[in-house]
């Protein structure tokens, strides 16, 4: 009597212990590593957002890196447009290392020649309060894509311009603003695209970089996603904030 | 004594709940730590999700081990007593109808809980009051559980800045909710052991003959 009683526990145990392997399993199996960037759409935000008085747009992306399946699966299932790119060890370590130093070095970096290239004032702390203000701004954000719109949105406060013409234009754009007033190359070209036609802009800014880059620039990734993607968008390809600018002041 | 028809899924359903209860007190605890100090909680973040993730998982499970266990303390309960009201096919409809479930779990519990305290034995009563205590507490809680869980479902969608406290009170309402199970498993298991042990039976037949029954 007492070995059946002892047998049927045994048996209730091994059951219950089969039962929650099942959990057990799938969530190793969740939890398996793996090195991946994600990039997907994000949105655009006025640059007031960022402590400054234009009326200009600056477009972000939603970008990281997954650790395992589970945080692949989660945002599969939270974005539509996701795009998955393996890494490698190298980069992997990179990314989980010197990257957000690096990343924050850029932006303030961009930040500073935008605020730099844009002021009349020759007061140099005056300079460093305004970079400091719009870096805190920004601390939500990350990456150095948004200064061609700073530097735009400043030139607006700077000289009470509404480029936007009272809102009748969507302006944004994407690129760097370099201490030379060039507009530098960014990442993640073809989901900001699709952010700013989801959003109905009327004017979209980027980097006119073949000439440095050819095959692998911003401008023709650019011109191959508008063609594949058919995208109604209006895309100006600029190399220096003067010519943005030339553009805006044209505008009819 | 007989073996019990619900004996056996009833200690499958005890292991898998006394599992669940230890693994979500480890994520409170995580969840405290979190709370009182973000850098000495980032060592166990992993640790909490993959925690979290077979909780999930293993909840679907329960709820079906719940749904036999629940039928085959019907059956006990049938055989114990011919004229009990509840079916056992009816009973885990009660708990498997959307909306409906909302009485019928809440009918199941206290039809139990009646049946118990109609034995006049302190233990019986006992046992049938702890359900008929136990239960709009984990209704409360359910209810709890399922409104902090969209809520946060919203601010997360939102990429809304989550406070500290509303992830603890969503761990503390969820560990509590399980106690509440745990409470109610012991309480209907503890019951239908009582009522079926020797000489409870004629005790049965007797209380159905001064009239008690459908109360």
């Amino acid at each position: 009597m007492l070995l059946l009683k002892k047998l049927t526990i045994n048996k209730e145990a091994k059951i219950s212990t089969l039962l929650l392997m099942i959990p057990l399993i799938i969530t190793l199996l969740l939890f398996t590593p793996v090195q991946e960037e994600f990039i997907t759409k994000g949105d655009i935000e006025p640059v007031t957002e960022l402590g400054v008085e234009g009326s200009v747009y600056f477009t972000y992306v939603h970008s990281g890196f997954v650790e395992n399946y589970l945080d692949k699966i989660s945002l599969g299932i939270q974005y539509n447009n996701i795009e998955f790119i393996p890494l490698s060890d190298e980069e992997y370590e990179y990314y989980t290392s010197e990257y957000t130093e690096d990343d924050q070095y850029y932006k303030e970096q961009t930040i500073a020649n935008a605020v730099n290239v844009t002021s009349d004032s020759e007061s140099e702390p005056k300079h460093r309060d305004r970079i400091a203000d719009i870096i805190y701004e920004a601390r939500e954000y990350y990456g150095d894509s948004f200064g061609l719109m700073i530097a735009i949105g400043l030139i607006e406060e700077e000289l009470s311009m509404d480029y936007s013409r009272n809102g009748s234009f969507l302006i944004s754009g994407t690129g760097t603003i370099e201490a030379d007033h060039t507009v530098g190359s960014v990442g993640a070209i073809r989901h900001k695209l699709l952010t700013a036609e989801e959003n109905g802009v009327d004017i979209f800014f980027m980097p006119k970089d073949e000439i440095y880059y050819g095959e692998t620039s911003n401008q023709r990734e650019a011109i191959n996603v508008l063609e594949k993607e058919d995208l109604d968008l209006d895309v100006v390809f600029v190399s220096t904030l003067e010519e943005a600018l030339n553009v805006l002041e044209d505008l009819n | 004594m007989k073996k019990l028809a619900s004996e056996s899924i009833g200690n499958i359903l005890r292991t898998i709940l006394l599992a669940l209860i230890i693994l979500e007190s480890i994520v409170f605890i995580i969840t405290i730590i979190f709370v009182i100090d973000y850098n000495s909680y980032l060592p166990f973040a992993q640790i909490e999700q993959a925690i979290n993730t077979f909780i999930f998982i293993s909840l679907f499970i329960m709820y079906l081990i719940y749904v036999i266990w629940i039928y085959k303390v019907h059956v006990d309960m049938q055989q114990l007593n011919l004229n009990y009201p509840i079916s056992p096919v009816k009973s885990v409809l009660s708990f498997v109808i959307p909306f409906y479930n909302l009485y019928g779990a809440w009918n199941v519990h206290s039809k139990l809980a009646d049946s118990f305290r109609q034995r006049n034995l302190p233990k019986a009563i006992r046992l049938g009051d702890t359900i008929m205590k136990v239960l709009p507490v984990a209704y409360l809680l359910t209810f709890a559980d399922r409104v902090l869980g969209m809520y946060l479902n919203d601010l997360l969608e939102a990429q809304e800045v989550v406070s500290e406290y509303l992830w603890l009170s969503v761990e503390v309402v969820f560990l509590a909710l399980l106690l509440s199970y745990w409470r109610l498993y012991k309480s209907i298991t503890e019951g239908v052991r009582f009522i079926s042990a020797p000489g409870m039976n004629e005790s049965e037949d007797e209380s159905e003959s001064t009239g008690t029954e459908g109360v």
